[in-house]
C-alpha cells in the first residue's frame, strides 16, 4: 500500500469521526460524503476500482431493513399502544407495577424490534399515563431508555451493533441467545430495581380511588388501528423469530429471514398505500449511513491501520485475555457513552477480526465479540445522548416540558450503566478464563 | 377575478392587548374560524383561530399517540386551557399569508389550502388590515360572476 494512501485515508477517517462527533451536519451526509472522498483518493491512486462494493455488508443491511418493514407494519397497526395500555390495565393504576411492567415491555419488545421505533412509540403513553396517575414521569422515561438500551443488547436484532457484529463476525442467532440473553436479563431485573430504588419516594398517587374508577372505563383494544395489519405482522414476527432460532440448523442467514418476512409482510398488506408508507418510514437515511460507513471503514481497514490497532491492544494487555477483554467492553462503553455506537462498531469489527486472526487463543466462547457487543450496547445509557432511543426519548420530554438534561441523566444513567458492565464484566470475566 | 372584488370588508381584529380568554370570546360570539391578529396601528402582526388555540392545548404526546379513544375523560383540555386562559393572545398566534386588493381569487384560494387557513387578512401596501377572504367569499364570488356572464350572453 501507499503510504501517502494511508494517510489519506486515515485522514479522511479522522475527519468524518470529528465531525460526527460534533454533530456539525447529519450523520449520513458527513458519512455519505466521507465514503465518497475515500472513493474517490482511491481512484486517483489506483484507477478505477470496485472493491468498494465489497466492503458493504449487505447482510447487515438486509437485516435491518426487513426488521424496519415489521416493525412499521406493526407501529402502523396499533400494536404498541395496545401493548402499553394492556400493561397499564394489568397494572391496575398501581405506579410501581406499571413502571416494572413497562421497563419489561420495553426491553423485551427492544429485543426483538427497533429500539428508536419502541421508545417513539412507548413515551407518549408513558406521559399520559403519568398525566392520568399524576406522578413524576421521570423514572418511567428514564426507565424507557435503559429498558431500550439493556433489551436491544439481549439478541442479534436487538440492536445495530449486535446486527453488525452477528454479520461481520459469523455469529448465530442462536448465540446470541446462549450468550447474550441470560446475562441482559439480568441486566434488566437488576437496572429497573436500582431505577425503582432511587425514585421510590415519587411512585405515589395522590387519588388512587380515582384513578382506579379510571382504569375501568380502559378499552385497549381501541387502540388497535387495523386488527388485519396486526395480526399479519405478529404472525410474520413470530414465524421470523422461530426461523432465527432455525437459522443454524437449516444453514440460512438472518439476513434472508428478515428479508423474506419482511416481504411477505409487505406483500400481505391489501391498501397500496400502506405499502407506500410504510416502505417510506424505512430509515433509508440510517441504512445510507450503514453503507457509507462500511466503505469508508473498509478502505482503513485495507490499508491495514487496523491491524496495526489490534497489535497495539494486544500489546497493552499484555497478552493476556481477561485483560484485553476488560479493555475491549470498558473502552467501547465508554466511547460509545459519548460517540454513535454505529461507526464504532464498524471500526471495530475488523480490529477484533484481527486480533482474532493474530492470536485465535484469546477468542474462547467469542467472547471478544460479546465484550464488544456488550460495550458498545450498554455503554449508550452512560449519557443522554449515549444512543438515539436517548436522544429521543429526551426530545419527546422536551416538547412536553420536562426536561432530561446532561446532568439529571447522568445522575441516574452512569451508576446505571457502571452497574450492569460490572455485572457483564464478571460474566466476561468466567467466560474468559473457562 | 381579484382580490377586491370579492373581500369582506369586516375589520374584526384581534388586538395584541388581549388575552386568550377575550379571543375565544370574539371567535365564538362571531362564528369566525379565525381572525386576524393586529397591533394598535392595524398592521396584521398575526392570526388566531380555533385551530392555533387547540393546537397550543393539545399535548404533544397526545399528538403523538395513534388513537385517544381507549383513554376516559380525565380533563386534558380543561387543565391545558386553564393554564393559558390568562395569558396574552400572542401565545397561541400564528403567522398567516396576507393578499392585497390587486391580488388573484386563484392566488388567495392556493395560499389558504396551501396553509390550512380558512380566513386571509387582506392588507393595503403597508400591511394594515382592510378586510378578510374566505373561501366560501371566493366560491359564491365566482358563481355569480358565471351566471352574470351566461344572462349578459342570453341577452
Amino acid at each position: 500500500m501507499h503510504l501517502t494512501f494511508t494517510v489519506a485515508v486515515v485522514a479522511l477517517f479522522a475527519i468524518v469521526y470529528v465531525f460526527l462527533m460534533t454533530d456539525f451536519r447529519h450523520r449520513t451526509a458527513v458519512a455519505m460524503l466521507g465514503a465518497a472522498a475515500t472513493i474517490f483518493v482511491a481512484e486517483v491512486f489506483y484507477g478505477n476500482t470496485e472493491d468498494f462494493w465489497s466492503f458493504i455488508d449487505f447482510e447487515t443491511l438486509a437485516l435491518l431493513m426487513g426488521m424496519m418493514i415489521i416493525v412499521g407494519i406493526l407501529a402502523h397497526s396499533g400494536f404498541f399502544e395496545y401493548l402499553g395500555v394492556k400493561t397499564l390495565q394489568m397494572s391496575k393504576g398501581d405506579p410501581v407495577r406499571f413502571f416494572f411492567g413497562m421497563f419489561f415491555l420495553t426491553a423485551f419488545t427492544s429485543a426483538f424490534l427497533d429500539n428508536v421505533t419502541t421508545v417513539l412509540l412507548m413515551t407518549p403513553l408513558v406521559l399520559y399515563v403519568t398525566a392520568i396517575l399524576g406522578i413524576d414521569p421521570m423514572p418511567f422515561l428514564l426507565g424507557e431508555i435503559m429498558a431500550s438500551n439493556i433489551g436491544g443488547t439481549a439478541t442479534l436484532i436487538g440492536d445495530p451493533p449486535n446486527i453488525m457484529i452477528g454479520t461481520g463476525a459469523g455469529l448465530s442467532f442462536i448465540q446470541f441467545i446462549k450468550y447474550e440473553t441470560p446475562i441482559s436479563i439480568l441486566n434488566v431485573l437488576l437496572s429497573s430495581l436500582f431505577i425503582y430504588v432511587i425514585f421510590r419516594y415519587r411512585f405515589v398517587v395522590s387519588k388512587p380511588d380515582d384513578v382506579a374508577e379510571k382504569l375501568k372505563r380502559f378499552e385497549p383494544d381501541k387502540a388497535i388501528k387495523d386488527p388485519y395489519l396486526m395480526k399479519s405482522g405478529l404472525i410474520i414476527l413470530i414465524f421470523v423469530i422461530v426461523l432465527f432460532f432455525l437459522s443454524d440448523i437449516l444453514g440460512i442467514s438472518e439476513a434472508v429471514v428478515a428479508l423474506m418476512g419482511g416481504s411477505l409482510a409487505l406483500f400481505l398488506v391489501v391498501e397500496h398505500e400502506t405499502v407506500e408508507k410504510v416502505v417510506t418510514d424505512v430509515e433509508w437515511t440510517t441504512l445510507l449511513f450503514f453503507m457509507s460507513l462500511f466503505i469508508i471503514v473498509g478502505y482503513l481497514s485495507s490499508t491495514g491501520v487496523l491491524d496495526m490497532v489490534a497489535k497495539w491492544m494486544i500489546r497493552i494487555s499484555g497478552g493476556s485475555k481477561t485483560i484485553l477483554v476488560m479493555v475491549i467492553l470498558w473502552g467501547s462503553a465508554l466511547i460509545s457513552a459519548f460517540v454513535d455506537n454505529i461507526p464504532f462498531t464498524a471500526t471495530m469489527i475488523p480490529v477484533i477480526s484481527s486480533l482474532i486472526s493474530q492470536n485465535p487463543d484469546l477468542n474462547t466462547h467469542n467472547v471478544l465479540w460479546w465484550a464488544l457487543s456488550m460495550g458498545a450496547c450498554l455503554g449508550g445509557n452512560g449519557t443522554v445522548i449515549g444512543a438515539s432511543a436517548n436522544v429521543v426519548v429526551s426530545g419527546i420530554a422536551k416538547k412536553n416540558g420536562i426536561d432530561i438534561n446532561f446532568k439529571n441523566y447522568a445522575r441516574v444513567g452512569a451508576p446505571v450503566t457502571v452497574m450492569i458492565l460490572l455485572i457483564s464484566s464478571v460474566y466476561l470475566y468466567f467466560l474468559a478464563i473457562l | 377575478m381579484l382580490v377586491k372584488d370579492i373581500y369582506i370588508r369586516d375589520l374584526t381584529a384581534i388586538t395584541d392587548d388581549m388575552t386568550v380568554r377575550e379571543a375565544i370570546e370574539i371567535l365564538y360570539t362571531h362564528r369566525l374560524p379565525g381572525v386576524p391578529l393586529v397591533d394598535e396601528d392595524f398592521r396584521v402582526i398575526g392570526y388566531v383561530s380555533g385551530s392555533s388555540i387547540s393546537d397550543v392545548i393539545i399535548p404533544d404526546y397526545v399528538k403523538r399517540l395513534v388513537s385517544t379513544s381507549y383513554f376516559p375523560d380525565i380533563g386534558i383540555l380543561a387543565k391545558e386551557l386553564a393554564n393559558i386562559m390568562d395569558s396574552p393572545v400572542s401565545e397561541v398566534k400564528k403567522w398567516t399569508p396576507v393578499v392585497e386588493e390587486e391580488d388573484t381569487d386563484l392566488t388567495a384560494l392556493k395560499l389558504m389550502l396551501e396553509h390550512h387557513r380558512n380566513v386571509l387578512p387582506v392588507v393595503d401596501e403597508e400591511n394594515r388590515l382592510r378586510g378578510v377572504i374566505t373561501k366560501e367569499a371566493i366560491l359564491s364570488a365566482i358563481v355569480r360572476m358565471i351566471d352574470e356572464e351566461e344572462r349578459v350572453e342570453k341577452d
